[in-house]
């Protein structure tokens, strides 16, 4: 049931239907007494290069997701198809195959990377596992894959302790491209960088998605920056997908409550933008995952809540344009014209000076990275 | 600038109050330097740092990893460790410099007068006190009350800080409450004794987005209802730019551009924060290509001659390589380098 | 909490049991028939089948076991075979003595390994953390033996401070009993002062380096309170389960030290017991012993959760 699908082409990825629970705890028996639905009943389709972002908080189970599609996690139920091939039918030694597929970018490039191998081992690795290129031209391909994310190739015989932070996630990313996948999934990929070297890395996935037309999962809780990456944007709130839309319709007209108070709780790094805040903050904090709200899980902290809210489904309502969202209400919700506010336009005189950035730096110091 | 900015910064704020010296002054760093002898090598963490810091006002440092923005906070406070941390400069608060008062003079002080609250709420509270009891310690700490009394006023700091239900959860662990939850028992706790000063090393980092604006809006609230002055550290502009009014950046150890919130998110006038700006997705605009900058920071066991900022730097000329002093580019709006004002650059480009 | 404990009780099911087989199939794996050591010299095998009678070593290995633990579970642990007495009163006679050993040795390695680790931590890096270090090192490797025997050369051949061996019962006089445990209780002491300091100073310097110890000086507290309220009151909580693991440890570890300096505890005992095949006298050492363990570690455990807010809700 992918409703969102616009493109004639065959999604490249479907989920249809996946939950995943933990069993926190049994009874003697054996029989689960507590689960956490950390994933509850979610669908969507990816396009072959596209970007879909996963938003949402700490503990809404994005990151549970992100391991459910690449089935590095098991779900409880529901079934993950890619290029054709249901994945969660398929057995563990078959599933190896069409791992190279599909590839993983974590968040903290430093546990990500083993201390002992070469920079050019990590890389290699996976061209040996998968068998991508013949022995012989492995080391080629893996100086290749280097510049492919800005390093050099003599950085291959180095180990990461001489890197910083954004060169190591290039290193990770170095290595999730070696098995040539259609899709990366990068679970904050970004988040545990600077923010000048969070830029760095952004504007590099999106060069190599225009290269190599890879298709992203994008999991963040950071809205600016999945803003400025995906296509479209799933949001995310105990489990359940609230919304899924286009980009720009999301932040343009979003329709549920939550997706309103995440984008007006957003600092903006700009004057004069006279948002309303409050207007759409939520009320307290996010309740226990083990024993979610009944109803819309959102009803304890949404300002438009009512009586209703603790009886009706989640289901998703989809408009025209494929933008669904889950509140039973939202066609009563006020408007949102002045969710993110129109700041001050940026002075053209600093545009320039933005600008001057990407020019390569004088004298050819050092490569950006 | 033009006649539709605030006053400018330096103009005195507050008449009364105990503290500030006549400028509204409540915390004055001049030239501080903070080194930590290593094995072999000594790294300059903080490098002639100086800030002024107004009653009422809040004010931004921002930074990236390493800019020595938390270790000048922490350097205020002294509570570096002494061993390994060499301190030199002037921190001046009440009267009195900081960096030359005993020890136990300082003890009275912290908490007290100058309070401080953590980026980590999930380990910053001690795992093995109820939280009721660790806001009633700062108050039995620095107030002459009774325990019962001093119970009571933690309870109603925790209301104050807008935690419900008070009375019971000061009779909780921490393992109880959540992140958010956790950082306002750190701010009730902070505020228990009324400081002139909050330092609050990146508050809500750690937290999620809808509790990060609690948190923020929380703090704003508090610091026109107390008039405490706050020291924000973060790395994020977006919070600076909605919870201060005043802003330092620093960058390798250095102040680069300090001046009002007004004034550096209009125009920047340092090339450092021309980068982190345009590095920053704007929800409200559409940027194709974020700025990344080039190059990495320098080493600080052996900082570069000259402009620090120069390696990474489009801006770059010559004089570059002398150390530039921090200039006035606009009344309040001081930027360390060479180039400014920046605006006359635009037309290179 | 309640669950927990009762999660922890019902563990003990089946390691107990567990530990019964072992105890008891252990004795009928060693070489040598118990009947023919007690027979004496040329035994005719009349003699023999009595003696394998009256113990019950005639009987098929499975009915052993039941009889034993039928026996253990009324306070029979059978009889000694060399003593001609119940094991029960044996065992009765001699833990005491190595109680007393143990508590006293124990006590000593808290109050040493405690008060050292925390001023080793306080004062890391300077003469007196490196001097600590020392010491542990010192007591971790120093074999108890070597230890004995110059605390005797010293104290009981050259001073003539205290005696060299023998053991004298609370009961009768207390002076002596003091004078005849104190040496081999420092002994036992030692190696485990060594542990628990290591382990304290460790867990002392990530207490002080944690971030609450952070907001109790910028609290304005006196170091004395930041480190016994805030640093301590987290870095001891392992310590109970150490020092709980440890105390078990000296019961049976005393053999050597009672060995030493010719106590007659619980170590003597069992080391004659083994000598002599003295099957039902070595299974309730080696059980007692180890009930001992298991309550001890129960008990750590209890203390543990009491100490631990997280747990205890």
């Amino acid at each position: 049931m992918s409703f969102e699908t616009t493109s004639s082409q065959p999604p490249l990825l479907v989920a249809s239907d996946v939950s995943k629970h933990f069993t926190l705890r049994r009874t003697i028996f054996g029989r689960p007494l507590t689960k956490v639905r950390a994933v509850d009943d979610i669908s969507f389709s990816l396009q072959p290069g596209e970007t879909l972002a996963i938003v949402g908080e700490s503990g809404c189970g994005k990151s549970t997701l992100g391991r459910v599609l690449m089935r590095l996690i098991e779900p409880s139920a529901g079934a993950v198809t890619l290029d054709g091939v249901e994945l969660t039918a398929l057995s563990n030694r078959d599933m190896l195959a069409q791992r190279s597929k599909i590839q993983l970018v974590f968040q903290d490039p430093y546990a990500s990377l083993n201390p002992r191998m070469t920079i050019g081992q990590t890389v290699g690795e996976p061209l040996m596992l998968h068998n991508v290129v013949p022995k012989a031209q492995r080391a080629e391909r893996v100086k290749e894959l280097l510049k492919m994310v800005g390093l050099r190739p003599e950085h291959a015989s180095r180990y990461p302790h001489e890197f910083s932070g954004g060169q190591r996630q290039r290193v990770v990313i170095a290595r999730a491209l070696a098995s040539e996948p259609k899709i990366l999934v990068c679970d904050e990929a970004v988040s545990a960088l600077d923010v000048s070297i969070q830029a760095q890395v952004l504007n590099l996935l999106k060069s190599l998605q225009k290269k190599l037309g890879l298709a992203y999962i994008f999991i963040s809780h950071d809205l600016s920056v999945v803003k400025h990456i995906a296509d479209r944007v799933a949001v995310m709130y105990l489990g359940k997908v609230v919304e899924l839309g286009e980009t720009r319709k999301i932040f343009s007209t979003p329709r549920h409550p939550y997706t309103r108070a995440l984008l007006s709780a957003i600092p903006a790094a700009h004057l004069g933008h006279g948002r309303d805040t409050a207007a759409h903050a939520l009320a307290g904090d996010l309740p226990s995952p083990i024993d979610p709200p009944s109803g819309c899980r959102l009803h304890t902290r949404c300002p438009h809540a009512r009586p209703e809210c603790k009886a009706v489904d989640m289901s998703l309502d989809v408009e025209a344009d494929g933008h669904a969202n889950a509140c039973a209400f939202w066609k009563e919700l006020p408007q949102t014209d002045d969710l993110l506010g129109k700041g001050r336009a940026t002075d053209p005189r600093l545009a320039k000076l933005f600008a001057a950035f990407s020019n390569p730096l004088p004298e050819g110091e050092q490569a950006p990275c | 600038m033009d006649a539709s900015n605030p006053p400018p910064a330096q103009e005195p704020l507050a008449r009364d109050d105990r503290a500030s010296g006549s400028d509204g002054a409540v915390l004055t760093v001049n030239d501080l330097r903070v080194c930590f002898a290593g094995d072999r090598t000594t790294t300059t963490a903080v490098d002639g740092v100086s800030f002024t810091l107004r009653k009422g006002r809040s004010l931004g440092v921002v930074g990236e990893s390493g800019s020595g923005k938390s270790v000048s906070s922490l350097a205020v406070l002294r509570l570096l460790p002494t061993d390994s941390a060499q301190i030199s400069g002037e921190i001046l608060f009440a009267g009195q410099d900081l960096l030359s008062i005993g020890e136990k003079q300082m003890r009275n002080l912290r908490g007290n007068q100058i309070s401080m609250i953590f980026q980590e709420p999930m380990t910053s509270l001690n795992p093995s006190y109820t939280v009721g009891d660790q806001v009633a310690e700062t108050i039995l700490r620095h107030r002459s009350v009774s325990k019962a009394e001093a119970w009571t006023q933690a309870v109603e700091m925790l209301r104050l800080v807008r935690i419900p239900s008070p009375e019971t959860r000061a009779r909780q662990y921490p393992h109880n409450l959540s992140g958010g939850m956790r950082q306002r028992v750190m701010i009730a706790m902070a505020l228990a004794c009324e400081p002139q000063v909050l330092i609050a090393d990146e508050p809500t980092t750690a937290l999620d987005v809808t509790i990060q604006a609690q948190i923020l809006d929380l703090l704003e609230n508090l610091k026109s209802t107390t008039g405490t002055a706050i020291v924000l550290i973060t790395h994020d502009l977006g919070v600076v730019a909605e919870a201060c009014d005043d802003v330092i950046v620093m960058y390798a150890g250095q102040v680069v551009e300090s001046g009002s919130v007004e004034q550096i998110f209009s125009f920047p006038q340092h090339p450092y924060t021309v980068g982190l700006l345009g590095s920053l997705p704007r929800l409200d605009e559409e940027r194709d290509e974020l700025v990344a900058i080039g190059g990495t920071v320098p080493d600080m066991t052996q900082p570069p001659a000259g402009c620090r900022f120069a390696a990474r730097c489009p801006f770059r000329i010559e004089k570059c390589a002398e150390t530039p002093p921090m200039l006035e580019v606009n009344p309040g709006h001081t930027s360390r380098c060479w180039r400014t004002p920046l605006e006359e650059l635009a037309d290179e480009f | 909490m309640l669950r927990l404990l009762g999660h922890r009780l019902l563990q003990l099911i089946p390691t107990i049991f567990i530990l019964s087989l072992i105890i008891f199939s252990l004795q009928h794996l060693l070489p040598g028939d118990p009947a023919l050591a007690l027979a004496g010299e040329n035994p005719d095998p009349e003699t023999v089948a009595a003696i394998r009678a009256r113990y019950g070593l005639d009987q098929p290995i499975f009915m052993q076991y039941l009889y034993w633990v039928g026996g253990v579970l009324t306070g029979d642990l059978g009889l000694s075979m060399r003593h001609n007495l119940p094991v029960t009163t044996l065992v009765l006679q001699k833990l005491p003595v190595t109680l007393q050993l143990a508590i006293m040795g124990i006590v000593l390695a808290l109050v040493f390994g405690v008060v050292g680790g925390v001023i080793a931590a306080v004062r890391r890096n300077t003469s007196i953390d490196y001097a600590a270090n020392v010491v542990s090192l010192a007591g971790i490797s120093v074999p108890n033996f070597w230890l004995g025997i110059m605390l005797i050369l010293l104290f009981s051949i050259q001073l003539r401070w205290l005696p060299a061996s023998g053991y004298v019962p609370l009961s009768v006089d207390w002076r002596m009993n003091l004078a005849t445990t104190v040496m081999p209780a420092f002994v036992l002491g030692t190696a485990i002062a060594g542990i628990i300091m290591r382990h304290t100073r460790s867990a002392m310097i990530q207490a002080l380096e944690s971030d609450y110890v952070r907001t109790a000086r910028a609290k304005g507290l006196s170091p004395t309170v930041v480190v016994v309220k805030h640093a301590m009151r987290n870095a001891l909580t392992p310590i109970i389960t150490l020092g709980a693991l440890e105390f078990g440890a000296l019961l049976s570890g005393a053999v050597l030290t009672e060995q030493i300096f010719a106590i007659p505890g619980f170590g003597k005992l069992i080391v004659d017991a083994v000598f002599t095949r003295d099957y039902a006298v070595v299974q309730g050492v080696v059980l007692v012993t180890a009930l001992f363990y298991i309550t001890l570690n129960l008990l750590a455990d209890i203390g543990y959760i009491l100490a631990n807010p997280r747990l205890r809700s």
